[in-house]
């Protein structure tokens, strides 16, 4: 079976400057990342704040046009498609923002919000798509009654809610989930996962999950791949990656995830130093500078270790074994 | 969409300033179109040679040098006034919001030659392009000079509305929009517009003000409102010189453009604060 969403050699650079006194610069944010996704299924993007993770997710959904690379959903080549087969495929693939303030437009009722995208692909005939934003409403743990009020009007959970209910109205096949969480109360963060949880299950969805929190990612995750600095230095299944994880910066991630019980034994990995600039790309490692991996050696500084197949999960880094 | 507009008059007319202001609004629109008609005598000149009359009962506001009289004059000027001010005020916030809807939206070339051309147009007095249009024209009809002033009143307001929409463009919410399918005039006018709104309110309340001032100083240039023809702008400028001895022929002109002014402000900051649903 072919799978819903692959992804090859995605490249994003950011062109900066190039103006008639300066010189251009390409800010490098996503260096060649390939992974694939199955229906139904949960890919994890973790990595630090600058990895390339969001700007993986809104390249996926052309919300930003790649630099290069292969993107196919469903078997149809996404980058190839014209205006309106892009705005037709676009329905499948909905995205849910991180931030619960800005994802909402404050001038329209939560109802018109919900409703946007059952107007623009003519869903349901126009006497019931008032009927049908109350099922999605419903469908999110929301009071139907609330499609008349303004997102000032709600918590931040509650406007989460709201931008899942945007993203299920077109009936999609895939979400990418940027952060859905991070900016929400711990307490309404478990909400929001378990309704994305039971979601996936009744609809069938497929997730990309981009976050930090390792925390929520294993509750959500089947797979997660580990970024940094614009690379996936680390794929595998949920247990693999969290049990045993081989790349030194997933263990890094990992170390620093709160331990449940106090006074059980962890160590903390504190890694030195900031990554690389992205306007340079080192010839060796990215990692180089910042590992602590005691076979470090002169390769690692000269060769770029690319992904390979260990069991259970693929890794770059010349000394994962 | 026109259900929620009766919802924001509603909302900005329920604070007693706003209230105040459109009541007054309406007052002086009725003042400047059904007092012409009751008393049409504005451009007589009963007793040449009498000199200015102070305020009696014959005269309410009294009469100017040539003797005609002065509630007539400020009637009918009041009329031509406002109309100025109210249509090339929207001639220019029409203009002003489209081109800079179109530059923060399309961006690239587009909006770097609106925005370089806005900069020059900004850089030369308007008083300057003003004069230089209407000097085509002997003596200028009404409509043009509207639509002169419309014309060049735009530039600032499609500054403000571009930098908004930069500012709105770059949220998640049209973001979402984009990817649920929806294509540059929805995006445009369901989401961009709604939001720069405020904006063009309070540009529109500069504007009114703007324009009434700038009317009066073009008609004292001689180039807007001719004589015998009056205006506020005009009949303040008329009664200048007589300011110690005749005060009332600047008063009542002069006290109409400030109550106008100060109307639409209010007016402008209440509707500015209904269309944010935030404020309600």
């Amino acid at each position: 079976m072919t799978p819903l969403l692959e992804v090859t050699e995605l490249v994003k650079h950011f062109e900066n400057g190039g103006g008639l006194l300066r010189a251009q610069h390409a800010i490098h944010a996503v260096n060649g990342v390939s992974f694939s996704i199955d229906r139904g299924e949960t890919l994890a993007l973790v990595g630090e704040s600058g990895s390339g993770k969001t700007t993986v997710g809104k390249t996926v959904l052309r919300l930003l046009e790649p630099t290069s690379g292969s993107l196919r959903f469903d078997g149809t080549d996404l980058l190839a498609a014209t205006r309106n087969e892009l705005r037709t495929l676009r329905r499948r693939l909905q995205i849910v923002f991180q931030d619960p303030y800005g994802s909402l437009d404050p001038r329209m009722t939560v109802g018109a919000s919900v409703a946007e995208g059952i107007e623009i692909h003519r869903l349901v005939p126009k006497a019931e798509i008032a009927n049908r934003v109350g099922q999605l409403l419903t469908e999110v743990g929301l009071d139907p009654a609330l499609a008349e009020k303004y997102p000032h009007e709600f918590s931040g959970g509650q406007r989460q809610r709201i931008g899942i209910a945007r993203a299920l109205a077109v009936d999609p096949d895939f979400i990418v989930l940027d952060e859905p969480v991070s900016a929400l109360d711990v307490s309404v963060q478990a909400q929001i996962i378990n309704l994305l949880l039971d979601l996936q299950r009744d609809r069938g969805l497929a997730y990309l999950f981009i976050g930090h929190d390792l925390g929520v990612v294993r509750h959500l995750a089947g797979r997660i791949a580990v970024m940094y600095f614009g690379r996936i230095v680390e794929i595998g299944s949920r247990d693999e990656v969290l049990e045993r994880p081989r790349h030194p910066y997933t263990q890094a991630l990992i170390s620093a995830v709160p331990v449940p019980e106090p006074g059980s034994a962890r160590t903390r990995i504190v890694l030195p130093g900031d990554p690389p600039s992205p306007l340079v790309q080192p010839s060796g490692c990215p990692f180089a500078s910042r590992c602590f991996h005691p076979a470090k050696n002169a390769t690692c500084a000269s060769q770029r270790p690319l992904l390979r197949q260990l069991r259970g999960a693929e890794v770059a880094c010349h000394h994962a074994e | 969409m026109t259900g929620s507009l009766a919802v924001t008059l509603r909302r900005a007319l329920s604070q007693s300033d706003a209230r105040v202001a459109a009541v007054t609004l309406a007052a002086l629109l009725t003042f400047a179109v059904v007092v012409p008609i009751v008393v049409p005598g504005w451009r007589e000149m009963p007793n040449l040679g009498a000199g200015a009359e102070p305020p009696s009962w014959a005269h309410p506001f009294g009469t100017d040098t040539l003797s005609r009289d002065l509630f007539a004059r400020v009637a009918y000027g009041g009329r031509i006034s406002l109309a100025i001010a109210g249509l090339a005020a929207l001639l220019s916030l029409s203009i002003g919001t489209g081109i800079g809807l179109m530059a923060g939206y399309a961006g690239g070339v587009v909006d770097t030659l609106l925005m370089r051309f806005v900069d020059a147009a900004l850089a030369v007095p308007r008083l300057f392009i003003l004069l230089l249009m209407l000097a085509a024209w002997d003596r200028v009809p009404l409509p043009a000079f509207i639509a002169v002033l419309g014309l060049t009143g735009w530039f600032g307001t499609s500054r403000l509305v571009r930098a908004e929409v930069l500012r709105v463009r770059a949220e998640p919410f049209v973001a979402a929009a984009k990817n649920l399918g929806a294509g540059a005039a929805r995006t445009i006018f369901r989401h961009l517009l709604p939001n720069v709104l405020g904006v063009v309110l309070v540009s529109a309340a500069l504007s009114i003000g703007e324009v009434i001032l700038l009317e009066a100083g073009l008609s004292f240039l001689g180039v807007g409102v001719q004589p015998p023809t009056p205006s506020w702008g005009a009949m303040v400028l008329d009664g200048r010189d007589a300011l110690t001895t005749t005060p009332w022929t600047i008063l009542f002109p002069g006290v109409a453009i400030l109550v106008t002014v100060l109307a639409v402000n209010v007016l402008a900051d209440a509707l500015r604060a209904a269309f944010d649903p935030r404020s309600a």
